[in-house]
């Protein structure tokens, strides 16, 4: 009763056009208050709690680092050095979007960061050399869904956060790289295919031996991921801590290396980064309640039985639970969907023997496909706005690529080494 | 009135923002901080961790309240597009006091909550969990003053500026 209460009124009020957080916490209230046991400050005490973490931290730390990078000029560099790799083929430009947006990933840990810094140059540049805006938009909006799987990544510190003991943040982080490039590769066969069938034009042919030059100017951001990473993987600093090496690492890019960012800057970003992260913690915040809620009303356990009965096969099981995420995906924006979610399924995949790791890369890849379908996609809605093109005339566009993401998607749920192979490899486990 | 009101916003606004920004500032230059103890002068300092937390908490919810202000909280808008715009404008209010329902609620329970964990100390500093619980309320009664200010100056119900480009 009470968790059909709860998320039957979350979804009603997130219908209706509530804010989540609100839509969450109303919900939350609602349930309380029809339960005579649980006290009010219970929804106080959770939601303070919730916001409650060391670990957390990482999140306005990689927001900051983002928002340096992005004040500081890298932005053109990686987009040089992407059209001087992949330019010289048929739809040269498309494919430029997608390896931009991989490499781009590797700075931030958000799809919609990606989206807002890369759509805005490239978009408007595809149309003007021909390709249509729907295609445009469909693509860099397809091409920033690996902005949470290549690392560092949000979505993946917060389900290491839920999850705990099983999914290490630095584990999960490796993870997503082969998934990630993965996902790069299928979506430029698709951009290539549509290129060829429509006679899309190759960019400026840069020679081979001067991609190098390229290699280097974008060098300082191309080493952001490495320094993230190695800090971790050799056991020197936490993922919170190496967070603020990228913020200085950043910083010293921004202001000494490129040059562009200014002293006068930078308090309008540290002011905005508040702001971003304030609007993910939030709801973070208020997902607590709701989620102590669920448990104890017993549907976690009650929906794992009935998956359970299922099938006893990990690989079915994880198939099932992907045709569930796909369907939630489309309704829900990805980080309300895991705190709702990771509560009730973490337990039945870890009593079939899934590796964890390799089960939050599945379920962050799948929920992730949902910032690309409508109507809750909000990478579409960065796109299209950048492209002056309707919802519709998008969507139309965006049939090959949705089909290659879930294509990979089945890949890396199907071969668990796709994941699990470079953690291994790396931090000999 | 409407003048007092919105000029009381602002400046609420004006110092939120100065807090929020050397929050963020504040705990990048601690957790410097911390890396700097604890591997090149290898003492760890006990007190960075609570009050990280506590600056993080903060900001959290001081910023839930600015973005309240700026109508930048994100949701779902695909029901809004659906209705006529009068409708949508009955309709954003209907929204509205929903969201005060929360607002009001919320701030019931966490100001009970702070005043009842008050005497009692914990962590590395001995400090009291007040210090941190205190920002739900505070930024509770901030929304409050903001939804005060969204009856009197229509401009106020739209959306100003920009959020979450940094998110997801």
């Amino acid at each position: 009763m009470m968790a059909s209460v709860l998320i039957g009124l979350f979804f009603l009020f997130i219908m209706l056009a509530f804010p989540i957080a609100f839509a969450m916490g109303l919900a939350t209230v609602a349930a309380i208050a029809m339960h005579d046991t649980i006290p009010m400050t219970l929804l106080a005490q959770r939601t303070l709690v919730g916001a409650e973490s060391y670990a957390l931290l990482a999140i306005p730390f990689f927001i900051l680092a983002g928002n340096l990078m992005n004040g500081g000029g890298l932005t053109d560099q990686i987009v040089r050095l992407a059209m001087a790799m992949v330019g010289r083929f048929k739809g040269g430009l498309a494919l430029t979007s997608v390896l931009a947006a991989m490499i781009f990933s590797g700075l931030s840990g958000s799809a919609a960061a990606d989206a807002s810094a890369l759509g805005k140059v490239l978009i408007p540049t595809m149309k003007r050399q021909g390709y249509g805006g729907g295609f445009a938009a469909a693509l860099m909006a397809a091409a920033c869904v690996n902005g949470p799987i290549i690392p560092p990544s949000i979505p993946l510190v917060i389900y290491g956060l839920s999850v705990g003991k099983g999914a290490p943040i630095i584990d999960l982080f490796l993870g997503g790289i082969v998934p990630g490039i993965l996902l790069g590769v299928a979506l430029m066969i698709a951009a290539y295919i549509i290129s060829v069938k429509r006679n899309y034009p190759t960019t400026e042919k840069v020679p081979l031996r001067e991609i190098p030059r390229y290699i280097k100017n974008a060098s300082w951001g191309l080493l952001m991921p490495v320094i993230i990473l190695s800090g971790v993987v050799g056991g020197i600093v936490t993922v919170t801590e190496s967070a603020t090496i990228a913020v200085l690492y950043a910083a010293f890019v921004g202001f000494f290396i490129y040059k562009e960012l200014k002293l006068s800057q930078i308090w309008p970003i540290l002011v905005q980064t508040a702001l971003d992260t304030a609007l993910v913690m939030f709801i973070i915040a208020l997902s607590a309640g709701f989620g102590w809620l669920l448990a104890v009303s017993g549907l976690p356990k009650q929906l794992g039985a009935w998956i359970a009965s299922m099938s006893s096969d990990p690989l079915i099981i994880l198939m099932l639970i992907n045709v569930l995420l796909l369907v939630v995906g489309i309704f829900m924006e990805p980080l309300p969907a895991m705190l709702i979610l990771i509560p009730v399924l973490v337990p039945v995949v870890s009593a079939v023997g899934i590796d964890l790791v390799h089960f939050g890369l599945v379920m962050v890849f799948n929920l992730c496909i949902g910032l690309i379908t409508p109507p809750v996609g909000i990478l579409l809605y960065i796109c299209a706005k950048f492209a002056n093109v309707t919802l519709e005339e998008e969507s139309r566009e965006l049939t090959p690529f949705l089909i290659a993401s879930v294509v990979v998607l089945i890949i890396i749920t199907v071969f668990p080494s796709t994941v699990l192979w470079l953690p291994k490899v790396l931090l000999g486990k | 009135m409407k003048r007092i009101i919105i000029s009381l916003c602002d400046g609420i606004t004006t110092f939120a923002r100065f807090i929020l920004g050397s929050c963020i500032a504040a705990i990048v230059l601690i957790t410097l901080g911390a890396v700097w103890w604890r591997y090149v002068l290898d003492n760890p300092l006990s007190w960075i961790e609570q009050v990280s937390n506590m600056l993080f908490i903060w900001v959290v919810f001081i910023g839930a309240a600015v973005l309240y202000r700026q109508n930048l909280h994100i949701g779902v808008d695909m029901f809004l597009d659906m209705l006529s715009e009068r409708n949508r404008a009955i309709w954003k209010w209907v929204i509205e006091i929903g969201n005060l329902v929360f607002i009001i609620v919320l701030f019931i329970f966490s100001l009970k909550l702070t005043i009842d964990v008050l005497p009692n100390t914990a962590g590395a500093l001995d400090i009291s969990p007040a210090y941190y619980y205190a920002a739900s309320p505070v930024a509770c009664l901030m929304m409050m003053l903001y939804f005060v200010e969204k009856i009197v100056d229509p401009t106020k119900r739209l959306p100003d500026g920009e959020a979450g480009t940094g998110e997801f």
